[in-house]
């Protein structure tokens, strides 16, 4: 069992805000055009949404697949390496989509940069063996922080987002390591 | 968005197939444990040689047996006979004879007695470690004192191989009077450490636990460094035997310390890991090349062996009662593996030409430690069987 603190720590670095941030700071860049506050509320909403099923759904999704926790821990941790190190080399995912505005709240603001590969594998692995409301809760944090970088649109600030991304990814390798390690040194 | 989409599937399915295949756990109730258990030992019987050695291997495809024996496994193989007969005495003469040709084949020498292999002329301590556990096993399956005397003689032989860290060497030297001391087993530790356990429990008074807590102590925290271990810990079923055996020494408790305790813990660890992946093999040349061939009886028998004590250790030490639910999980998959691998009534190729019926085979081959690791597996899991089913009324 993790504690909620540490659960908040691999959630974020399953999500990566900073990385989350500096996408959509790019697709505006791109566009020379702000997001309304509304498009980041709404793909924030989603997120929650699907997480907060993935999470609370995650035994009976591992029922479905006739996979132990314990061993799925081992692949979590296996999509959750491979998004960091992705991240690690170029910070942020750059999904090519033409949607603007509430459509854009969808593809590709809420997915795949919200909700992305590492953070579904890490509800699906922390929901099962921590309980779906702390995983939820845990996740809140980053969904938060993400939603205000979201709205501030800190343009300026991409070379500190690309940054904090790439460190963020790093820690998401690390993170994914460990998970690798208690899925094999569980019984 | 259907191209991301697209991409997700592609890796989930990879995912599926190469990293996280469904497990499966096939069923079994203790009932069906013990009728399979009892099946292993009529493998074993019908086997049995006149002189009271058993079939070592039998190639079912070629009808061919093997000219190998070993000494360390039949030992073992009565071992497994006599912890049935505590349930089923109608293997008593067969172990029996098993017994009887250890016996024909013993050396002695300065007050102790050890098993010498007759093929060789080896005295291994694997070998007589595994007698003094067959000893104990008819001791406590029969209440026979017959073999007291017998017991100790190979007991004091043990404490000739034992060293002062509390680890053994492996082979005694005729022609030297003495202990080789260059070489020792992975396997001849933790079965010394289980036959020793067994001792201070039938004969409590008479200090065999000191040399036994040595031991412990050295599995616990020196054999996989000073015998470098690639993947450690060891995954030793006949450590958690000795584990299991001193928690359940009378007397004040707790038997274990706290080396003893995380030393059992990474052998959960291990030996639930490794039923994991077993239970994700299939028996097909795809399964074969991206998760390893399943394994032999011999292999897995051993997991459950090692998870079985590890469950009545953690139902008897606080300090692992969390594991125990997920041990006796993992044990019921182990049983419930063996039972439908075995070969049983109204398969192909099963006929008294061809001893196949209670056995294990692998690419078409079967060895005694196969059904000897099996049967104890079986065995010892029914008590989880049950303790599982209640738990689910």
């Amino acid at each position: 069992m993790n504690t909620y603190w540490q659960l908040a720590v691999f959630f974020f670095a399953a999500i990566n805000p900073a990385s989350v941030a500096l996408a959509t700071a790019r697709r505006g860049a791109d566009r020379d055009a702000r997001p309304r506050w509304q498009t980041p509320a709404i793909a924030i909403v989603i997120a929650v949404v699907v997480y907060a099923a993935v999470a609370f759904g995650s035994e009976r999704i591992l029922d479905g697949l006739d996979i132990e926790p314990e061993s799925f821990r081992v692949a979590a941790g296996i999509v959750m390496a491979a998004v960091g190190v992705l991240i690690i080399w170029r910070g942020a995912f750059d999904p090519q989509s033409e949607d603007a505005g509430l459509q854009a709240a969808v593809f590709p603001l809420a997915l795949p940069l919200l909700v992305s590969p590492a953070g579904l594998v890490a509800a699906v692995s922390y929901g099962a063996d921590d309980g779906g409301g702390k995983a939820l809760g845990a996740l809140a944090v980053s969904l938060g922080i993400a939603a205000v970088l979201l709205v501030a649109h800190p343009q300026r600030a991409m070379p500190a987002l690309d940054a904090i991304a790439r460190l963020t990814g790093a820690l998401l390798v690390v993170v994914a390591a460990g998970l690798v390690v208690d899925g094999v040194r569980a019984i | 968005m259907a191209a991301v989409l697209g991409v997700w599937a592609v890796g989930a399915i990879g995912l599926r197939v190469v990293v996280v295949p469904p497990q499966f756990c096939p069923p079994v109730t203790s009932a069906g444990a013990l009728e399979s258990a009892k099946a292993a030992a009529g493998w074993i019987e019908r086997a049995q040689q006149p002189d009271g050695s058993y079939t070592y291997e039998f190639n079912a495809d070629e009808s061919t047996y093997s000219a190998e024996y070993n000494s360390v496994r039949h030992a073992g193989v009565t071992t497994s006979l006599y912890q049935l007969a505590a349930i089923d005495p109608s293997v008593l003469p067969t172990a029996d004879r098993g017994l009887t040709w250890m016996q024909d084949h013993m050396a002695r020498y300065n007050g102790w007695a050890a098993l010498q292999d007759p093929f060789d002329g080896t005295i291994e301590l694997g070998a007589d470690a595994l007698m003094l556990t067959a000893l104990a096993q008819r001791r406590i399956a029969t209440n026979d004192p017959q073999y007291d005397s017998l017991m100790h003689e190979v007991a004091r032989f043990i404490l000739v191989m034992q060293q002062d860290d509390g680890s053994f060497l492996l082979r005694w030297l005729p022609q030297t009077g003495a202990p080789d001391p260059t070489e020792r087993s992975k396997y001849a530790t933790g079965e010394s450490f289980w036959a020793l356990a067994m001792m201070h429990r039938l004969f409590p008074t008479e200090g065999w636990d000191v040399p036994t807590r040595k031991v412990a102590d050295y599995l616990s925290l020196h054999r996989d460094t000073v015998e470098k271990q690639k993947f450690p810990p060891w995954a030793d079923q006949w450590a958690a035997y000795g584990l299991a055996e001193m928690a359940a020494w009378p007397g004040p408790g707790p038997q274990l310390n706290e080396a003893n305790v995380t030393y059992a813990r990474s052998l959960a660890e291990r030996f639930g890991f490794l039923v994991r992946v077993e239970s994700q093999r299939r028996d097909n040349a795809f399964s074969d090349v991206i998760h390893g061939r399943q394994a032999r009886a011999a292999g897995m028998g051993t997991w459950g062996e090692g998870l079985d004590s590890l469950w009545r250790l953690s139902g008897l030490d606080s300090r692992l009662a969390h594991m125990q639910a997920k041990i006796g999980e993992r044990a019921a998959c182990t049983s419930g593996m063996l039972a439908e691998r075995q070969i049983k009534a109204g398969d192909p190729n099963t006929g008294p030409d061809v001893p196949r019926l209670g056995g294990w085979f692998t690419d078409g081959v079967t060895r005694m430690d196969d059904q000897q690791h099996a049967l104890s597996a079986l065995l010892r899991g029914r008590e989880i069987l049950d303790s599982r089913s209640k738990e689910q009324k």
